[in-house]
């Protein structure tokens, strides 16, 4: 049997979706014995010509983690689309722009001042910021270019399937290799996930309670066998595609929502600012005056990386205008 | 003058780039030490 080309590829990312290909722990022996791996920039010496030389859709499936930040993430995707049969999302940056995207609050020039004039322990009196080219005695030198606002993959190229998760637990992760292998496919633009929301499956007691106020994590300790919702503690459940084994509310801490949107819902901050606001006795706002539910919508700190924390870049709003 | 370009730097775990200049003798031409 012919073994196929796979490659490994991450961009703007962290570093966990590397190690969540590991977390299948001997079963990748199992992927080796099928496939090649042809590019692993993180474990393996393959340089970027290499990949220009390889004929096109040479690689049968290339598994992309890491959201668009840079022009060389740019110019990667579409080179990996190129020389790829199949081109996956891998995790919820290349998804749908996670931690990295929070960073469209902000633009190129804020993010480099911060970063590079105004932190506590930085010293530039000559206001030195990167630049993608510089000449210098022996010709000009490139580095890429920052772009203001971070995409999402299939923002800049076109994306077959999509595998969730912050990172991807071992079980999605071993399911899909199973399925690239096996040829067994779901229709191009699938997430290979479960589709129901996390909530529906969420051993925990339900009650539907009104809330009058919000906790963050650290103020309460949650009781373990009932809804965090309930107790008041935002948990992204309702707005959440389930199939990651409740790890996090196994370990007594509520969902934040990484494996993204369900596919009934448009947009994932959205559905969990309607489910929010059903619990918090604002719907009856009517009758409570504006100064009480001002108070309550307070209680709610950083609306943004609570609703928003992985779905920035895919959402409705994208980014924040900066004038 | 030759430039050697090595991209990406997989002993980096592919972060980063080297570019190297070359002079027409083969060699890296080093800086003076006060500089």
């Amino acid at each position: 049997m012919n073994k196929a080309n796979i490659a490994f590829y991450w961009a703007a990312s962290c570093g966990g979706c590397e190690i969540a290909v590991l977390d299948i722990n001997e079963k990748i022996l199992d992927v080796i014995e099928k496939a090649n791996i042809l590019m692993w920039p993180v474990a393996m010496d393959t340089k970027y010509e290499d990949l220009k030389k390889m004929k096109d859709k040479f690689i049968d499936v290339c598994f992309f983690n890491g959201a668009i930040r840079t022009s060389e993430n740019e110019e990667l995707a579409k080179l990996l689309r190129k020389k790829s049969k199949i081109l996956v999302a891998f995790g919820s940056c290349a998804h749908e722009g996670c931690i990295p995207a929070l960073a469209n609050l902000f633009n190129k020039k804020l993010i480099f001042d911060r970063a590079y004039k105004e932190t506590e322990t930085t010293i530039n009196k000559d206001n030195i910021l990167p630049m993608p080219s510089f000449e210098v005695k022996e010709g000009e030198i490139y580095i890429p270019e920052f772009y203001d606002t971070v995409k999402t993959l299939d923002q800049v190229v076109d994306v077959d399937y999509y595998i969730p998760g912050c990172p991807p637990t071992p079980n999605i992760v071993e399911d899909a290799f199973n399925k690239f292998l096996t040829g067994d496919l779901p229709p191009k633009g699938a997430v290979l996930a479960p589709v129901k929301a996390l909530c529906d499956e969420c051993p925990r007691k339900k009650k539907d309670k009104m809330i009058e106020t919000i906790y963050r994590v650290y103020e309460k300790e949650a009781d373990p066998e009932k809804c965090f919702l309930d107790q008041g503690i935002i948990c992204m459940g309702p707005a959440t595609r389930s199939g990651c084994g409740h790890q996090c509310i196994k370990g007594n801490m509520p969902c934040t929502g990484c494996f993204g949107k369900t596919p009934e819902v448009t947009d994932q901050g959205a559905k969990m600012i309607s489910a929010v606001a059903s619990v918090l006795a604002v719907e009856n706002e009517i009758e409570l005056d504006e100064k009480k539910v001002e108070e309550l919508i307070s209680k709610i700190k950083d609306p943004v990386g609570t609703f928003y924390r992985y779905s920035l870049a895919s959402s409705f709003i994208k980014r924040k205008v900066i004038k | 003058m030759k430039r050697i370009t090595i991209d990406p730097i997989t002993r980096l775990e592919g972060h980063g780039k080297i570019e190297i200049f070359l002079n027409d003798s083969g060699n890296v031409e080093c800086l003076p030490p006060d500089t």
